[in-house]
């Protein structure tokens, strides 16, 4: 699903939603759950729990629609982080073990970004957003990229990120601490495009 | 301070903040307008991460428990509360609204309105009792009467606002009639509107409520809807 191509639609949807028109659910739950799913599944690695964590999100989309701002967030924004958030509290609720991660699976996830600084054709083909912050997390150490990709992209604690990455865990938190600040020192400064 | 909400809504959003740090933060984020601020710059921002995600087509089986989990049939519904009983504003409520933003926008003898908030007031068994819209310009409640009510001499009605901040009910304003109007408001009550997470109409004494909590006599209530200006369409 692209982020920009039905911005409006989903906007629309998610109103209509806040007046509680069950059409509209189904309707936005058949343009955004793959996506979502999608989304769900990396984090909590089976797809029976991903198909539950689902449902809680898609109640969660229902019963929050009214709060929903379009000035603050975008609507897939806003759906994204309602289904991260309720993946993570599975994870939580759970309260993971290290499970067994095929390493093909890691490896497709994290090596999306874990190329070095991007090619010029793939700065090309993306867009801006996605530039900056390809373009800020390649000015991070090796480390601090891998554990801020491992984080978002496959919803490791700092326990198994200090796991995965040999090191100790207030390392980890060091390394997220600055990740943050120079990220976001990086995405500001280059709020007005790439160069 | 900031720096250290900084570090945490970057660690909320990246999934790293855990248990008694996550509570802790959500509920700062509850009360801390910079905090929810920065949260929803690190969404935004860490949201390009997931512009390669594979989709992957749910399970056939969630839809239907999405459905049972929302709507399910009667037999297995728990006796509703005075609050949360009112749960069956469905397709009447949303239509009612529809029509009356329609009507609003294209009358020609109507001056021009954009709507910025409307809330469809439901009765317990789910019948749309009153439409009441704001204008963005922040000084015009329209009222608009869906079914009609006989008023009671020596009683009014009147509309309250439930804060989404506090969850405090507020007075909004007290109706001696119970016919369509365009009320004036004032910055005071424009605020309350923003901030409205639901709407309540209450049956009150003369002059309204005057201990300015609402009565247990409720005849609706409703979510209250910010609409996208025309501003923001374009």
């Amino acid at each position: 699903m692209q982020a920009n191509d039905s911005q409006k639609d989903l906007e629309d949807l998610i109103a209509r939603c806040a007046l509680k028109d069950k059409t509209a659910l189904h309707s936005l739950y058949q343009s955004s759950a793959p996506y979502l799913n999608g989304i769900i599944f990396r984090i909590v690695k089976n797809s029976d729990t991903s198909s539950e964590v689902l449902q809680e999100a898609f109640i969660q989309i229902w019963q929050n629609a009214a709060a929903y701002r379009a000035d603050k967030a975008r609507p897939l924004t806003w759906m994204t982080s309602i289904a991260r958030y309720r993946a993570l509290d599975r994870l939580e609720k759970e309260n993971r073990k290290q499970q067994t991660i095929l390493d093909n699976d890691e490896d497709t996830c994290v090596d999306q970004f874990a190329s070095a600084t991007p090619s010029p054709e793939a700065l090309v083909s993306h867009n801006q957003d996605n530039q900056k912050l390809q373009y800020c997390l390649s000015q991070l150490s090796d480390a601090i990229r891998r554990c801020i990709e491992l984080a978002y992209l496959q919803g490791y604690s700092r326990e198994e990120i200090a796991e995965q990455q040999g090191a100790k865990v207030n390392t980890v938190k060091s390394w997220l601490h600055r990740g943050a600040k120079s990220l976001k020192e990086c995405l500001l400064a280059n709020s007005g495009g790439l160069a | 301070m900031s720096e250290d909400f900084d570090t945490q809504a970057f660690e909320y959003v990246s999934g790293t903040l855990r248990g008694a740090e996550r509570e802790e933060f959500e509920q700062i984020l509850a009360e801390n307008s910079q905090a929810r601020e920065l949260v929803a710059f690190w969404e935004q921002r860490l949201m390009e991460f997931n512009e390669q995600t594979k989709e992957i087509p749910p399970n056939h089986s969630v839809w239907p428990a999405i459905e049972q989990k929302l709507w399910p049939s009667p037999a297995e519904e728990k006796a509703p509360s005075w609050w949360s009983g009112w749960r069956y504003w469905g397709i009447p409520s949303a239509i009612g609204a529809a029509i009356l933003v329609i009507v609003l926008l294209v009358t020609p003898t109507s001056p021009v309105f954009s709507p910025a908030y409307v809330a469809v007031l439901t009765d317990e068994s789910g019948a749309a009792t009153l439409t009441a819209l704001t204008a963005d310009t922040g000084d015009t409640l329209i009222l608009q009467w869906e079914r009609d009510y006989k008023m009671v001499p020596d009683e009014d009605l009147q509309i309250w606002a439930k804060s989404k901040r506090d969850g405090e009910i507020r007075p909004l304003v007290v109706l001696e009639q119970a016919s369509d109007s365009r009320i004036e408001i004032d910055e005071a009550q424009w605020r309350l509107v923003k901030d409205a997470e639901s709407l309540l109409l209450t049956i009150e004494e003369d002059g309204g409520s005057p201990i300015d909590e609402p009565s247990d006599r409720i005849l609706a209530k409703g979510v209250c809807v910010r609409l996208k200006t025309d501003s923001e369409k374009s």
